[in-house]
């Protein structure tokens, strides 16, 4: 071969071979999207079909016409509006609280010196890898000898509990990020160090905060054990609970799978919308010290 | 007293919430579990010291070798297989294409999904008359006649595995995804100047310099797999006859549903042993973690 075919033979192979591996990302792309969000899919559509077709053989995958009145029909049908009412209450009292008693704390743990320091950050890294469901009983008999079974603030405790170590480590690594030269400089302009952690450290971490706040909504408001076995009456339950017990208290062949999807999507939306709005921060830096 | 010592003490004070909410919650309720694993509760309130019977009972039940094999396959079958379609998802996602920005951002979707809805939505799929699972199968002929995934012993905790895989996956591969990125391009450039391909650079340089994250990220993954108990619950409530419990399920299961409150705490404490392991490895894991910056 003349030197100018090798090099036209080189580059067909190049292109063929690049050709190539476009199509198998394509591929690999098409079937991650289908592993991914045919699940999604499929609530979404069972949420708009027609009853009769939710219950038809063989399964029809597209609603023959979309029905919206079913996502009228489950807020008569499942109390679904007491349930969103409930978690969001218990969502808010938790996040208040976990930001009254994790700011300081992760403030300290971040900027100032304290007896046993590295034994207490242990303890709040350790502390989260321990499920709630080992100490279920002690925690179901300490809340009934307290009376507060069956009511909003057992859940609010509890949430805040086994979501502080982690919301703690987050804040954290965001107060990490305030240079200590700032601090320092405030000190000097006479700034105590609560003063300087509410007028300076704040601003600067809100962002963290934020990201902060989002996670502990999300957390308390998909967290079942406790809000399933703690609660007992229906104008108390969560809309999680709620959702699980559709299932449970009807007999296999009569759940009104439309419904229950409707109620599905109502309650993954403001999940989805926050959680999408923070993806950056999910594996950045905020998250670092909480996640990894 | 000197005066940094004053200034050390009155900072736990900035802590000090925290600790009590640990020790209420947490710290007591832990030594109350050992000390009921010793003790046989009846319905009564009556109590009686059994040494350490529960322990005894529980190894030698039937249900013990069948749980902790579950136990087993769904911490390590499914942290491989999280890890392995999180690492594949990376790697595409590390490519430019049309779409990758909108992509990673939905594709989170599974993950910030709440439990809950993902097991209605998957044993809606999984219903063997109107389940989108079973007629595809029997569309491609797989299945001959529709079968209960969830009901059948034999493929129940299969079926549930799936159901979590798809949820934490998405999040593994944006985390895998980051520690790509990590990973200066120079040193991609220098291998393909000596001559190195596609599988030589994934293999000699990807895999070496990933590894840490990865394993600090399987370790996470598998003790949070470890505690899931409401995805199975939901799913399966860990039946049929235990084919789907793992030992997390049986401690819900002996206190709420046969009142065993001794027996329960005995299993708790195996628990708390094994997560204890997990975590002196994630902690060390950790600290040994390495940046590129």
């Amino acid at each position: 071969m003349s030197g100018r075919k090798i090099r036209r033979y080189h580059l067909n192979r190049n292109k063929i071979r690049k050709r190539a591996y476009k199509i198998l990302l394509a591929l690999v792309v098409i079937v991650m999207i289908v592993f991914l969000f045919f699940p999604v899919v499929a609530m979404l559509t069972v949420s708009i079909k027609p009853a009769n077709e939710v219950f038809s053989r063989p399964v029809r995958w597209m609603p023959s016409e979309p029905v919206w009145e079913n996502y009228i029909e489950v807020f008569k049908k499942m109390d679904i509006l007491v349930g969103f009412k409930n978690s969001i209450i218990v969502a808010i009292g938790s996040i208040i609280t976990i930001l009254l008693i994790g700011i300081p704390a992760a403030y300290a743990m971040s900027k100032l010196d304290y007896w046993f320091k590295g034994i207490i950050y242990y303890l709040v890294l350790v502390s989260q890898m321990f499920a709630p469901i080992i100490v279920i009983i002690p925690l179901y008999q300490q809340m009934n000898n307290w009376g507060l079974i069956d009511n909003h603030i057992s859940l609010v405790l509890m949430n805040v509990t086994f979501n502080l170590a982690f919301i703690v480590l987050m804040l954290k690594s965001s107060f990490d990020n305030v240079p200590i030269e700032v601090l320092e400089s405030a000190k000097i302009d006479g700034c105590g160090r609560f003063q300087a952690l509410i007028r300076i450290s704040l601003p600067i971490a809100s962002m963290g905060i934020a990201v902060a706040i989002i996670f502990a909504f999300t957390r308390t408001w998909n967290e079942f054990l406790f809000a399933f076995t703690f609660t007992s009456s229906t104008s108390n339950k969560t809309i999680i609970v709620k959702l699980y017990e559709i299932l449970k208290n009807n007999p296999a062949i009569g759940i009104p799978w439309h419904l229950v999807m409707a109620g599905a999507t109502i309650a993954t939306t403001p999940l989805v919308i926050l959680f999408i709005s923070i993806r950056k921060y999910i594996t950045g830096d905020v998250t670092k010290g909480a996640i990894k | 007293m000197k005066r940094e010592n004053i200034i050390k003490t009155t900072n736990l004070l900035y802590i000090l919430p925290m600790l009590i909410f640990f020790s209420v919650f947490i710290l007591g309720p832990i030594i109350q579990v050992f000390e009921n694993s010793f003790l046989q509760i009846k319905a009564n309130g009556d109590v009686e010291y059994v040494h350490f019977d529960n322990f005894i009972k529980f190894f030698n039940s039937k249900d013990a070798s069948m749980v902790l094999k579950n136990t087993f396959i769904w911490v390590f079958v499914g942290v491989a297989a999280k890890i392995l379609i999180g690492l594949l998802m990376a790697l595409v996602l590390y490519n430019n294409f049309i779409g990758k920005r909108v992509l990673t951002g939905v594709m989170l979707i599974p993950y910030a999904m709440p439990a809950a809805v993902s097991c209605v939505v998957w044993r809606l799929m999984y219903h063997p008359t109107f389940g989108h699972i079973t007629q595809l199968l029997l569309d491609l002929n797989i299945l001959e006649r529709p079968m209960s995934f969830l009901g059948n012993p034999a493929t129940s905790l299969l079926a549930v595995l799936i159901v979590n895989v798809w949820a934490v996956a998405p999040f593994c591969a944006l985390n895998i995804l980051a520690s790509l990125y990590s990973i200066p391009t120079y040193i991609y450039e220098a291998a393909s100047i000596d001559g190195a391909g596609y599988l030589r650079k994934f293999f000699h340089i990807t895999i070496h310099l990933i590894f840490t994250d990865v394993r600090t990220l399987a370790l996470l993954i598998g003790i949070w797999a470890f505690n899931s108990f409401d995805v199975i619950y939901m799913m399966t409530t860990g039946g049929p006859a235990n084919s789907s419990s793992i030992l997390v399920n049986l401690v819900y299961q002996n206190a709420f549903e046969f009142n065993n409150r001794g027996y329960s705490s005995a299993i708790s404490i195996i628990c708390f042993i094994i997560l204890s392991m997990f975590s002196v490895l994630y902690v060390r894991s950790k600290n040994k973690e390495v940046s590129f910056e």
